[in-house]
């Protein structure tokens, strides 16, 4: 043996050579709440063992793209703030990891960190799976921090690069099933941790998304931590077949399965869960409804009855084979197979629209994105790898939007088609190919099944890049020879010409992904996000502090594997040289409309404030999450 | 009685007398009638942190003295509080109101106490604003001080509020607006003041003017108190205590776990003080009476301090956005603030309007240098819009005839359109 590239530990840590190290790390959680744990009218099992892909782990734990600190920066010594750190936990301790991991409890702070890390690391993976390659958190890890300060709120910092949990006492007067005044900390909430990490790695594949340009955008990244939070409950062991059991299939019915955090909706007085993926169709709370989660919750309950519908097709077949072909259920409990199948295609369509939802996510514009944006992304994202909609999910998805009007309108598309409602396919005169592409297919290649080194936290590439590459990697002239290749093509991108100073263009992001079509084929893509600063002059209704610190012109760039572009997903504004004319003059007076309509709101604006601190389009998810979470 | 003819208004004019109290509103307006004028006072009150304008209780003994000057006795039609920000309703808390005789006093809906819905706004409203009040008390940087002037204005003003609940001589009928009894089109008579419609344009009962008066939506800055991101809990049982690790020791066995900078952390969880301040007060303003008067064709507007929401649904209502076009006078909201006149109001209603006053003064706070908005001053003052637009701390140099100035107020007389006013 040499290297400790592989799974195969070292001698000297007390593991016998050639041991070879184990796939999965099976970690105890709660299924959905210590609340949900402790009551009996539960669905499924309180606490369940998950496992998460084996990584090595320092004490924390601390791993490749996670790290817990259990700092708690809400004590107080007297008056004044006394921050403290507590015990981390050690999980190859083998007393630990022999025992799955600690047993749920809400009074060690060690099973806390241990819970929170196994989420993460669940919800990297499904983000991992669906993405096609392995998603790197903002800044290369992602810090959890389980009682970050008190407070009924949780939050994803970017500044702190940490997702911070709070803890609080229940109501006093309405803690639902809790003790008044007991300790409720939001890091034992599935649901809110999986919905937080889901922030981060948003905010990595969409950074721009934190400048709330229009009503969509903020909603749209709750909606898709509510979705991630919402899928994730589908691959809970034990808690869908005994859901399907329980509600004799009828998944849509309003079960812990479909709704989202109980305990901190209780504990704080609300008398119900935070939220659920269950609505009543209607067009006018798209037009109406403005609080970013309220917002976000129309496009999950979109979702989610796409999820119902492709569900009850791909189940009816086996209530007719069960019901002697009537397809009506008798009295009395499900047989336990039937059970069994049933959920196994429920996780199943769950894992699929999850997986549209995240994929989509690569196909939306860089910036001031909306719900009608997000569905076709989904179905051009979703078309690509699966021509033949077999099972109808994209139908399902265009129907169910379509109910709640979140399509585009008829200024954008000509009908709500599939063919129609794809992003259109661009063929560029003079046959361009993006170029560097090789170093970037090297670089990304090697992300995919990152050496696992035994330093947790250390980078895994593109150091090895320079094996390959022949030559040491560099960033920066990846980034300046895509530079260069959109200001040669600014006008297909919807981009104005560049100047010496201004309307600079940058390469916020670029990255290659790989996915498997209908045939099993595999399928290179490279996706880079180009941003471009935005002379304020154009905007001349936009006060110009707002122009230069939130609003841009950008486009996404999807290049086939062979480097040749088949996407141009823009985003215009006024400006020298640009082509999009009609949109981006539409785009400037949406923009103009909804600054006016923010700055009116904006309680801060009349002190002066705005104009000294941050832009009032920037989003803070910590006062965003205030409100709901 | 015996007020000259000269001094009273004309059969076909209406008064309105703007008291130079500094940062806040004073307004009486003198409407005529067949025997005495009648006397509607519009808020009485003065921000802390107002620098200039005639002090308050020196304002309250001229109303009283004006008023009985013009009508003979010590005697007011209507009293209006649009909302309980000391800089509206402080003058109240002066005993000397318990020897003027009103007939009617009126409140929004918010201050209903039989209305539980109301009381629970303001009773989380001030607590919040008890909350900001504490945390600001030991600071004196220049953001406290615009946080401590904020809160403060928020808070109870239990003592003016009494004397608008029970006070004055007499038994006047407290309504709280839009009362019920007025029915879908908010609007109402009354024999207090013969020949004017009142037009309750807001605050309305609307689930969305709700939420934006209280949390979550609103709310987004306004989680202070108890369980909140801005106030750390202490007490027995804190949980842990016996895992926790001394910060050095911690160094020592994880320094690959610490913290780089721990004030990242702390701030990022932190609410905004001032953010939070700022929230109170639009929230508070926010259930803000604001008015129409109309008599014989001459409209009058007092926005209180309404904010977007109450001026959205004024403006989307076909019937309140023809009255909003109607308007003669219009009382400046929130001392001609960013937000609290709406670009569509100005751009799109306005139009031949005579005055437009503005109760402003200087403040001790940097932060509220915003205020007014030039820039609106100056969308107001096209002369399509309105003909004059007045600032209590600026009276024009040369005033036009409509127009009278004093050391403590200004009054002008609006008439009626040469069209009649209807449209």
């Amino acid at each position: 043996m040499g290297e400790p590239s592989s799974n195969r530990r070292r001698e000297q840590d007390g593991v016998a050579a050639d041991t070879v190290m184990p796939a999965r790390r099976p970690l105890r959680v709660y299924a959905f709440d210590p609340q949900l744990a402790n009551t009996l009218d539960r669905i499924g099992p309180g606490v369940v063992t998950v496992d998460v892909p084996w990584e090595p782990l320092k004490v924390g734990p601390f791993g490749a793209r996670v790290i817990v600190t259990d700092f708690d920066g809400g004590r107080l010594d007297g008056n004044k703030p006394a921050a403290r750190y507590y015990e981390p936990v050690d999980l190859d301790d083998p007393a630990i990891a022999v025992q799955q991991g600690l047993a749920p409890s809400e009074r060690d702070p060690r099973f806390h960190q241990q819970m929170v890390y196994a989420v993460a690391m669940r919800t990297l993976t499904a983000f991992d799976g669906a993405l096609g390659r392995r998603i790197r958190p903002p800044g290369g890890i992602l810090r959890l921090i389980p009682h970050g300060f008190r407070g009924q709120n949780a939050f994803y910092s970017p500044e702190a690069g940490a997702v911070l949990f709070g803890y609080f006492q229940a109501d006093e007067f309405d803690p639902g099933p809790n003790l008044p005044g007991q300790f409720v900390y939001t890091c034992l909430s599935h649901d809110v941790a999986v919905h937080e990490v889901a922030h981060a790695i948003v905010h990595r594949i969409r950074k721009w998304l934190l400048q709330v340009t229009n009503r969509d955008v903020a909603a749209l990244h709750e909606a898709i931590a509510d979705l991630t939070a919402i899928f994730l409950h589908f691959t809970l062991p034990g808690v869908v077949a005994e859901t399907v059991a329980t509600t004799r299939t009828e998944l849509g019915d309003p079960t812990p399965l479909v709704e989202l955090a109980q305990q901190f909706g209780y504990s704080t007085g609300q008398r119900a869960s935070l939220r659920t993926a269950l609505d009543q169709p209607d067009p006018r709370r798209y037009e109406t409804e403005t609080e970013p989660h309220a917002r976000g919750a129309i496009l999950v309950a979109a979702v989610f009855e796409a999820f119902l519908t492709v569900y009850r097709r791909r189940i009816a077949d086996l209530l007719r084979l069960a019901t002697g072909g009537t397809g009506n259920l008798p009295t009395g409990a499900l047989h336990p197979d039937l059970v069994t199948r049933v959920a196994k295609e429920a996780s199943r369509t769950a894992q699929h629209v999850l997986g549209m939802c995240i994929r989509a996510l690569d196909y939306l514009p860089t910036v001031d994105v909306t719900f009608p944006d997000f569905l076709r992304a989904v179905v051009t994202s979703d078309r690509d790898l699966f021509p033949t909609d077999g099972d109808g999910l994209r139908t399902a998805f265009i129907d169910a939007f379509r109910r709640r009007g979140l399509h585009p309108g008829a200024d954008e598309v000509i009908s709500l088609a599939e063919a129609s409602l794809a992003w259109p396919t661009v063929r560029w005169a003079d046959d361009a190919q993006i170029p560097s592409r090789g170093r970037m297919l090297v670089r990304d290649v090697l992300t995919l099944n990152p050496r696992l080194t035994w330093d947790p936290g250390e980078k895994d590439a593109p150091l090895d890049a320079t094996e390959i590459l022949g030559t040491e990697w560099n960033e920066g002239e990846l980034r300046a020879s895509l530079e260069a290749f959109a200001e040669q093509h600014h006008g297909e991108l919807g981009l104005a010409a560049p100047g010496r100073t201004e309307n600079r263009i940058r390469a916020e992001d670029l990255v290659t992904t790989f996915r498997y079509d209908e045939d099993g084929a595999a399928h290179v893509a490279f996706i880079v996000q180009y941003v471009q600063t935005v002379n304020p002059k154009d905007l001349p209704d936009v006060p110009s502090e707002i122009v230069e610190l939130a609003v841009r012109r950008a486009s996404t760039l999807i290049a086939d594997g062979s480097g040749r572009p088949r996407y141009v997903v823009a985003k215009p504004l006024p400006g020298p040289g640009i082509q999009l004319g009609p949109a981006a003059a539409l785009r400037a007076s949406r923009l103009e409309r909804w600054v006016q309509d923010i700055e009116w709101r904006d309680p801060l604006r009349p002190f002066g404030y705005s104009k000294r601190g941050a832009s009032p389009l920037g989003l803070d998810l910590a006062l965003l999450h205030g409100a709901a979470l | 009685v015996n007020h000259s003819a000269d001094d009273g208004p004309r059969r076909e004019a209406v008064r309105v007398r703007m008291y130079r109290v500094g940062f806040g509103d004073c307004f009486l307006i003198r409407i005529p009638s067949e025997d005495t004028e009648r006397l509607i006072l519009v808020d009485c009150g003065v921000h802390t942190a107002s620098k200039g304008g005639v002090p308050l209780d020196e304002v309250v003994e001229r109303v009283i003295a004006d008023v009985t000057d013009l009508v003979g006795e010590p005697r007011i039609d209507v009293v209006v509080a649009t909302h309980r920000h000391r800089d509206h309703v402080e003058g109240f808390d002066n005993p000397a109101w318990m020897n003027v005789n009103v007939d009617e006093v009126w409140l929004p809906w918010t201050e209903n106490p039989k209305d539980p819905l109301a009381r629970r706004l303001l009773s989380r409203q001030s607590r919040r604003a008890m909350h900001l009040a504490e945390l600001s008390a030991d600071h004196n940087t220049e953001r406290w001080l615009a946080i401590r002037a904020l809160a403060n204005n928020s808070l109870k003003n239990a003592a003016a509020m009494a004397m608008l609940h029970h006070g004055f001589a007499g038994a006047a009928t407290r309504r709280y607006l839009p009362s019920s009894s007025c029915g879908r089109s908010a609007s109402f008579t009354t024999s207090a003041l013969p020949g004017v419609t009142v037009h309750v344009l807001g605050p309305s009962r609307d689930e969305a003017i709700i939420r934006d008066i209280e949390p979550p939506a609103g709310g987004t800055y306004l989680r202070t108190g108890r369980g909140g991101n801005a106030l750390t809990i202490q007490g027995p049982n804190l949980p842990f205590d016996r895992f926790i690790v001394p910060k050095d020791d911690y160094r020592e066995r994880f320094a690959h776990l610490m913290l780089r900078s721990e004030g990242t952390v702390v701030a990022a969880s932190r609410t905004d003080p001032l953010a939070a301040a700022a929230a109170l007060e639009q929230a508070v303003n926010g259930t803000s009476l604001m008015l129409a008067f109309e008599y014989r064709g001459i409209t009058l507007v007092f926005a209180g301090d309404a904010q977007w929401g109450t001026w959205n649904a004024a403006l989307d209502d076909a019937k309140r956005n023809g009255i909003l076009t109607r308007a003669d006078f219009y009382k400046v909201g929130h001392h001609g603030s960013h937000n609290a006149t709406p670009r569509e109001f100005v751009e799109s209603c306005l139009h031949g309007a005579q005055f437009a006053l503005v109760p402003v003064a200087r403040t001790n706070i940097p932060a509220f240098s915003e205020i007014p908005r030039l820039l609106l001053l100056e969308a107001l003052a096209d002369p399509q819009r309105c003909e004059h637009v007045i600032r209590s701390d600026a009276p024009p140099e040369t005033a036009p005839e409509s127009v009278t100035v004093s050391d403590v107020w200004i009054e002008v007389e609006v008439v009626g359109r040469p069209d009649g006013g209807t449209l």
